[in-house]
């Protein structure tokens, strides 16, 4: 375990050093350069009272022009977009270097402190989200699968027959009920698969005429139910669920008389936080299960990071971490981008050495280590 | 001839990985055939591009996982326990590293050197921005494929028949390299790559409707190759997509998604059930072999 904190802590110390070098490599702050323009549109530019945008302005200069180079062949109409189009270019490289020269400051550091709290604040609430949906979907789908019930195609096709056979008329009308129950379960397991496969930009735009999109709440919804992150945890829960199911010991344990019938299993026990199979197999199963799912924790941790930051980041929430780093990178702002870079890391250092030492936590207690 | 056809469809029902495949390449073949029919040409011409790019570059970041990952797994292999230990270290170390940056953040600022390098005028023609973009991807995806095989490794040499192989005088590298990883992980590492192109191109459609806003002052989306995350960016699709949220609650417009908002509906359709059909290959792939 020390040996494992102390490679953590090398690992920050080495990002950390290898950020603060990159920092200087790309410190570059000041005005962009502009190069010089031609003489007359410098003089034209630097008459301050002058807006050539201004169709008065514009009539005026071009009268000017003409009274005062009447002997020149010049494209008046040209040179007056040249000299717009001057100005243009001189007030974005003084955004730019302004820009630039906003870097980072004491106010700029509490400002991104105040951001990576509330993105910690979130993805607390989505990993321990993701950690109950991966088991509790996971579960379900190995139950179900276990009680072996025919699959919705099945059930509707069973329904089908009996609706257009010459049955009785009960028993007609409970198939059409059946096939009617049957196709809003299929129609909401559909919604459900696009919702979790889909991309959470996708998702946030679908909804954006309906809720307000810039919430928290919106945020954790989205970092929880979309870009696959929910249904790739699970499906890893249900496969050890299932190469746990194959092992000895469990037919070990339903000799020694405990329960392995899965229609005894309710819902409840299966969406309940705390989830209790007493005097059932499933119960052994579960709890090995998860003690090997620990592992995935630190993969978890990674993936929901990168899943917020694309939410935050492709629909623009402005104020959040995500979308500071990207908009820093436009600006290459690249003091204030290595600092939310090392602090995105040190979040995932911290999750993978919180993983480290519940992992350790649980050996010890399965592994009997402490009474050796 | 009825018979052969029967028994092509049963052994394709019965092998439900090749059946997702079969679902994916018919609806996105359905999907064409409809929107040549009510989609704009210039439209369709850009969609089909933007799906093209996008395999491609996946296709790729999976080509190239495979060479660097495979190239990893057998350094870190034969450097543990040799007099080369240090490199064995260090790379261990690196590796973990790179495995704590999110693939994001790696990505994103993979394609903002991109961009410095259009603006330098030093990356000019489409392919190599698409090289580009599939080795930056490859760079936070690969590590998965290497883990896959330092396990395998593991788990073969933890068996008799390495050591029996060795004392029969047989080269270790190719116990490791020809017997464990190509002939007893071949069904494993197929389907790791399958799960890896899935990632790419999720993280690829993501970075690509990210750097919509722009990279740089100079570079916009307009100067990267059309893949589908940059189609999605466009005003157009978003508007389209937007007209699915006003269709949940005026449901008699939901017919009209199909006429009027094609380029945004069939883009983000050809996303989610690419990364839906993927996601079915992969698991009922694990399912058929046992994995």
């Amino acid at each position: 375990m020390k040996q494992k904190l102390v490679e953590h802590a090398y690992s920050v110390l080495f990002v950390g050093l290898l950020l603060v070098i990159l920092s200087f490599i790309l410190h570059v702050t000041g005005r962009s350069e502009l190069g010089t323009p031609d003489p007359l549109i410098q003089k034209l530019s630097e008459i301050k009272v002058l807006r050539p945008e201004h169709p008065l302005h514009r009539t005026l200069l071009l009268e000017s022009l003409r009274t005062y180079y009447p002997h020149q062949n010049m494209n008046t109409d040209s040179l007056i977009d040249a000299v717009i189009a001057w100005r243009r270019q001189e007030v974005l490289a003084d955004i730019d270097a302004s820009r630039k020269a906003a870097g980072m400051s004491f106010s700029k550091f509490g400002e991104l402190l105040s951001m990576y709290g509330s993105f910690v604040f979130v993805f607390i609430v989505v990993m321990f989200l993701i950690y109950y949906g991966a088991q509790t979907l996971g579960l379900f789908q190995f139950v179900v699968d276990k009680r072996r019930r025919p699959s919705l195609w099945q059930s509707l096709y069973i329904s089908g027959r009996v609706f257009f056979s010459k049955a009785s008329k009960a028993q007609r009308k409970s198939a059409l009920k059946n096939m009617a129950v049957i196709t809003v379960r299929a129609m909401a397991k559909t919604l459900f698969y696009i919702m979790v496969f889909s991309p959470a930009y996708v998702m946030a735009y679908s909804f954006k005429t309906n809720f307000e999109t810039d919430s928290m709440l919106f945020l954790i919804f989205l970092g929880t139910f979309t870009n696959g992150v929910l249904i790739t945890f699970m499906y890893k829960f249900y496969v050890l669920l299932n190469v746990e199911s194959r092992k000895g010991y469990v037919e070990t344990a339903v000799a020694k008389s405990l329960s392995r019938d899965y229609h005894a299993i309710n819902n409840r026990q299966i969406f309940a936080p705390l989830k209790r199979f007493p005097d059932h197999v499933l119960e052994h199963i579960f709890i090995h299960t998860r003690y090997q799912y620990l592992g995935s924790i630190k993969e978890q941790g990674s993936t929901v990071i990168t899943g917020l930051i694309i939410v935050e980041m492709a629909l623009n929430i402005q104020g959040h971490l995500g979308y500071e780093l990207l908009k820093n990178i436009l600006y290459r702002n690249w003091d204030v981008v290595l600092i939310i870079v090392f602090g995105i890391f040190l979040l995932v250092k911290m999750t993978e050495t919180a993983a480290d030492v519940l992992m350790e936590y649980e050996s010890n207690k399965y592994e009997n280590r402490n009474n050796a | 001839m009825r018979e052969a056809v029967k028994k092509i469809i049963a052994a394709t029902y019965r092998k439900k990985d090749l059946k997702w495949f079969l679902v994916w390449i018919t609806g996105i073949g359905i999907v064409w055939m409809w929107d040549s029919w009510m989609l704009n040409s210039p439209s369709l011409i850009q969609i089909e591009y933007a799906f093209i790019h996008t395999i491609f570059i996946s296709v790729l970041s999976v080509i190239f996982s495979l060479l660097i990952g495979w190239a990893l797994a057998i350094t870190l292999h034969f450097t543990e326990n040799s007099r080369f230990r240090h490199w064995y270290l260090a790379l261990t170390f690196l590796s973990n590293v790179l495995r704590s940056i999110p693939q994001i953040i790696g990505v994103l600022l993979g394609y903002a050197v991109l961009t410095v390098f259009i603006e330098k005028e030093i990356l000019e023609q489409d392919i190599w921005k698409m090289i580009w973009m599939a080795c930056v991807l490859t760079g936070f995806i690969f590590l998965e494929f290497t883990d896959l095989l330092r396990e395998r490794i593991r788990f073969f040499q933890k068996s008799d028949f390495y050591p029996a192989m060795l004392v029969s005088g047989i080269r270790e590298s190719r116990i490791v390299q020809y017997d464990i990883l190509w002939k007893n992980s071949l069904i494993h590492i197929v389907n790791k790559l399958i799960a890896i192109f899935g990632i790419a191109i999720f993280l690829q459609c993501s970075v690509d409707f990210i750097i919509s806003v722009g990279l740089s002052a100079d570079v916009s989306s307009l100067n990267f190759p059309a893949t589908l995350g940059s189609m999605l960016a466009k005003m157009d699709s978003k508007k389209d997509i937007l007209a699915v949220g006003y269709s949940l609650t005026n449901p008699f417009y939901i017919p009209r998604l199909f006429m009027l908002h094609l380029q945004g509906i069939t883009t983000a359709f050809l996303i989610v059930f690419t990364l839906f059909s993927i996601y079915k290959v992969n698991t009922e792939f694990s399912k058929r072999f046992h994995l």
